[in-house]
């Protein structure tokens, strides 16, 4: 299975720290204190362990269908983290360490997870500015649901009309412009 | 193959049934690019250098219960 797996153990490490300074980033900007927030380590470990598995089962299902793999989109990748990262128990909040924040700090942090996700995916993935739609799709992480391939499609979309993020290598030069193909946008 | 058909003559089914599935393609190449673990690692390692404005959403999340 060792040509399906795109999420070894050394990557889902990556993943467990990017996800890490989403959550820290989220808490500085809106100022959730950080005596708070825990990120229960095993829970983390347990959704990027599953992503995993969805990722080796899309992939072998394409090899076998697909005459030439042409790989995975980024879209589809972000959808199966996105999805794992929001369904385990992760980011606890403590009811407590908000006693002096304010409505609009606690009303933030009751999603911190979900924005976790939708931050890890924009710009460890999909590498671009959230949308103006990103809202209705916390909403729907956050109160209501969604599957993996909706939230691949989704983000394959987004991927594709969103602006890009400058990034340290550009997206549209080799290796990078193979994941990013995007649309010129009209206005 | 209707019905009434296909229960007088279940071979002829299988047949079409089994030509169906020789000349299906499920070949849809839209959006791909990510095919090993090493892509994955350069993609979370190009990392962004601009800061994005994530103000809106957390503007929403605290407008919504």
């Amino acid at each position: 299975m060792s040509d399906a797996d795109l999420l070894p153990g050394r990557i889902q490490d990556e993943l467990a720290n990017i996800f890490a300074d989403a959550v820290a980033e989220i808490a500085e900007e809106t100022g959730i204190p950080d005596a708070a927030i825990d990120i229960t380590a095993n829970e983390l470990a347990l959704a990027l362990s599953e992503a995993r598995k969805d990722l080796i089962i899309m992939v072998t299902r394409r090899m076998k269908v697909e005459q030439d793999f042409h790989g995975l989109s980024v879209g589809k990748l972000a959808g199966i983290l996105v999805f794992r990262l929001s369904r385990y128990r992760i980011v606890q909040i403590s009811e407590d360490g908000l006693r002096d924040c304010d409505q609009r700090t606690i009303k933030i942090a009751s999603k911190l997870q979900e924005l976790a996700a939708l931050r890890f995916a924009s710009e460890a993935i999909l590498k671009v500015h959230p949308q103006n739609w990103h809202p209705e799709l916390l909403y729907i992480l956050s109160r209501r649901h969604i599957n993996q391939e909706m939230l691949g499609v989704t983000f394959d979309v987004i991927a594709t009309h969103s602006p890009p993020l400058k990034t340290i290598s550009p997206l549209d030069a080799p290796p990078f412009n193979k994941f990013y193909r995007r649309r010129q946008n009209s206005g | 193959m209707n019905l009434a058909e296909i229960k007088a003559n279940r071979g002829l089914f299988v047949e079409k049934v089994r030509a169906a599935r020789s000349s299906a393609s499920s070949e849809v190449r839209v959006n791909s690019g990510v095919c090993t673990p090493e892509d994955v690692s350069a993609i979370i390692q190009n990392r962004v250098t601009e800061k994005a404005d994530w103000q809106p959403i957390y503007q929403y999340a605290a407008e919504f219960d």
